[in-house]
């Protein structure tokens, strides 16, 4: 199991269901081949620093994950076969930085449960 | 003598440019993300080229990681390859 982050772009002439229906297929692959979903950051649509199959914007995804080296593989062959994705790109995630970023993580859900608790404690 | 030494002082001082330095190191980043579109366009002039070394004062270690990020960035059209 290594920390990858798999960015993606998707065609901006879609609408937001069939976007939400790409990704979750993606993150469907993910989990189906043994890999964990640690995050998924959406920007949502973006304009493009140049276009790309003559798109002059793009919905942004970054998913962070921890997988089996055969799961970027498996990613790189279902973008490649999808139209409405435009560009793609997974790097193998630096593991202090990913080690930082699980912990960022836990102090988050312990604030906000922390936080929960105080507002029941005040009801 | 004196006076002379004193002129070439005064020459060089008035040359000595800003002492450059390493940004990363100085503010301790190490992981140079290519989704922080903002950081890496103060190293990218309009143009679309990377600035060298001798203009932002990197040290070379974060110098290398700084142009993987942007061309990382460039890959996702976060940056632009050229721009004119």
């Amino acid at each position: 199991m290594r920390p990858y982050e798999t960015a993606f772009l998707v065609a901006p002439n879609l609408n937001e269901e069939e976007v939400k229906k790409i990704v979750e297929e993606i993150m469907g692959i993910v989990k189906d081949k043994g890999g964990e979903i640690f995050d998924l950051e959406e920007w949502g649509k973006r304009k493009l620093a140049y276009p790309i199959n003559h798109f002059e914007e793009a919905y942004y995804f970054f998913l962070t994950h921890e997988s089996p080296p055969s799961v970027p593989h498996e990613l790189e062959r279902k973008f490649r076969q999808h139209e409405s994705i435009i560009r793609f790109m997974t790097v193998k995630l630096d593991k202090h930085v990913y080690e930082e970023r699980k912990k960022a993580k836990a102090q988050q859900v312990i604030e906000v449960s922390s936080d929960e608790e105080k507002k029941e404690e005040s009801q | 003598m004196k006076e002379e030494k004193k002129e070439k002082e005064q020459i060089k001082r008035y040359f000595a440019p800003k002492k450059k330095y390493c940004k990363f190191c100085h503010e301790k980043i190490d992981y140079i993300d290519y989704k922080d579109v903002d950081l890496l366009r103060r190293f990218v002039p309009e143009r679309g080229k990377i600035l060298p070394r001798r203009m932002t004062g990197n040290c070379a270690f974060h110098q290398r990681r700084l142009a993987v990020a942007i061309k990382r960035a460039r890959i996702l059209a976060l940056l632009p390859f050229v721009a004119d």
